[in-house]
């Protein structure tokens, strides 16, 4: 098994203080370790938070099987920087509730760590985010991927995310006319 | 007489029926009510089936109701135990997220226009961008800062349609001919001779404008509902009456978290005839214009318009309200006259409530994109 250069030192702290540690040890679908505060772990997952708070967490390293190693490692990198980070009072608002809060733009730090992920890691974080239930990163990531559209004709926005169009002619066609509008292409 | 006129798009040919005439004098308000109600284009076309005696936003060839697709987002926690294990690997990066996200990643576009490209990409797109929960929630997010598309300007003198300014932000994404309101029948040139009179923009509403005309002598009077954006067809009201010298003032309805649309609309018209204040409400999907009036004092000034009520007085201690959307008329003593210089045009600040002079010579009527944005072809048949 690849270990992780942190993996070390998390094993040492586990020997330290098993009982009351303040962080927790992540485990990824291919057995690496990473360790992240709990208390900002606690914040912004509401599954770690579950976990933390019904003892279900394995100081060994609790295994999170859907998530590979570099997409928990952006999870873990993201939990650090955010505890680092002055919470704004606009992401504890929109922390309360994910169906009505209005959606806050992502702040400049938040802009900064999605912009330098590639494609394929972006996607992966959403997925990690979503099963994770960090929203503030979902909101991030998703906005992200908006950022890629925006500007964007349809046949554009197919090739950047390789979306099979399924259309039929006939039916183009009919989108076309209905949003002749929405083309500049004409 | 008055005639309703259906105009529709793109052939421009007309067609008309009977309807309650609405016997205007004097027009001092005409606008645009903004409807407390929700209701979706979709909704009136599935209403519109009901044999009601006008049927304007009926289409041929459409019967669909497009917004059959209602999903509505799970909570998050619903998602999280059935990720499967299948990171990695993104041969299509989209495909593999689950309908909730892609609506998180949909919901963030803010621009309907995005949003509409965005969802024309593929079916499973367009059904997720189409439901009715997503609309709803695209529109709570949204609608602080709604999208400008532009703005039109009345043309001073002469015969010209108003002009169209694409704002900022889009006049790059949007060719403004689809703004161009050449639909409108009677224009110069189109062997209309008695029509020719100017085109006015009296009113805008997010996607919707209220255009009116009236000749020389204010015998025939025109008035027009239209999306110039889309197909739906525009509803023309021909008002009728004598008098002339129509005394405007526009000043926008406000409040409420409905959505206007050609299925949604209200126009209010408020005239000065035989010493009364005469207030008339045409409701979209209805054939008649319902009104009120109040007796007239000698002297009437407008005062503006906050909190869906407008307000006049009578340049002494009276004040009349009416209530736009019940419309009722009500009055009240007023102590203070601050109110009497009657030289300038009030329009009332809704926010700071401060009475603010208003150039409707220069005023800019601006235009937000369709609502909501909600592809109808390809709808019916995929959800």
């Amino acid at each position: 098994m690849e270990v992780d250069k942190g993996k070390g030192e998390a094993e040492e702290t586990r020997k330290v203080a098993e009982a009351d540690r303040d962080t927790v040890t992540l485990k990824s679908s291919d057995g690496k370790l990473f360790e992240v505060s709990k208390e900002a772990a606690a914040r912004l997952s509401t599954v770690l938070a579950g976990m933390i708070a019904g003892g279900s967490i394995d100081d060994n390293g609790t295994d999170l099987k859907q998530i590979g190693s570099e997409a928990l490692e952006n999870v873990v990198d993201y939990c650090n920087k955010h505890a680092n980070s002055i919470p704004s009072a606009a992401l504890i608002s929109s922390s309360i509730s994910f169906n009505t809060a209005p959606f806050k733009e992502p702040e400049e730090w938040e802009r900064k760590f999605v912009d330098r992920l590639s494609h394929d890691a972006l996607f992966d974080l959403v997925e990690a985010a979503n099963f994770l239930g960090m929203e503030r990163l979902l909101d991030v990531t998703c906005h992200k991927i908006s950022e890629m559209m925006k500007g964007k004709s349809p046949d554009q926005i197919r090739e950047v995310f390789n979306i099979k169009n399924d259309y039929t002619k006939e039916e183009l066609e009919e989108i076309r006319q209905e949003l002749a509008w929405a083309f500049y292409d004409d | 007489m008055a005639t309703l006129l259906l105009l529709r798009r793109p052939d421009g040919s007309l067609t008309s029926s009977g309807l309650q005439v609405c016997q205007v004098h004097q027009i001092a308000t005409l606008a645009i009510h903004w409807e407390q109600c929700c209701r979706t284009r979709s909704d009136l076309v599935g209403d519109s089936s009901g044999g009601a005696p006008m049927d304007p936003l009926m289409r041929p060839g459409r019967g669909g109701n497009s917004n059959k697709g209602n999903t509505t987002i799970s909570p998050l926690g619903d998602q999280l135990m059935e990720g499967s294990n299948h990171m990695g690997s993104h041969d299509s990066l989209l495909l593999d997220l689950p309908d909730d996200i892609l609506q998180l990643i949909l919901l963030s576009l803010h621009s309907p226009l995005w949003l509409l490209r965005a969802a024309s990409t593929c079916k499973r797109w367009l059904r997720v961008a189409s439901s009715a929960g997503f609309n709803r929630r695209f529109r709570a997010i949204h609608s602080s800062r709604p999208v400008v598309a532009g703005s039109y300007y009345n043309q001073g003198g002469g015969y010209h349609c108003p002009r169209f300014e694409p704002s900022p932000a889009t006049a790059a994404a949007v060719n403004a001919r689809h703004f161009s309101l050449d639909f409108i029948p009677g224009r110069p040139g189109n062997g209309t001779a008695y029509w020719s009179w100017n085109w006015m923009i009296k009113d805008s509403r997010e996607s919707l404008l209220l255009i009116y005309r009236e000749n020389w002598n204010g015998q025939h009077r025109d008035l027009i509902i239209c999306e110039p954006l889309t197909y739906w067809d525009a509803i023309a009201v021909l008002l009728d009456g004598g008098g002339g010298g129509d005394d405007d003032g526009l000043e926008k309805a406000g409040g409420g978290d409905g959505v206007i649309s050609m299925a949604s609309f209200r126009v209010f018209l408020c005239s000065y005839e035989g010493g009364r204040i005469n207030a008339c409400m045409f409701t979209s999907g209805s054939s008649s214009w319902c009104n009120t009036s109040i007796h007239m004092p000698p002297r009437l000034f407008p005062i503006g318009f906050a909190a869906g009520r407008r307000y006049w007085h009578d340049g002494e201690k009276m004040v009349i309200a009416l209530d736009q959307s019940t419309i009722k008329f009500s009055s009240f003593m007023f102590s203070d006259d601050k109110y009497s210089d009657t030289s300038m045009r009030y329009g009332l600040d809704m926010e700071t409530m401060d009475a603010v002079v208003v150039d409707y010579k220069t005023k800019a009527y601006p235009l937000e994109f369709p609502w909501p944005p909600t592809l109808r072809a390809c709808t019916d048949d995929n959800t």
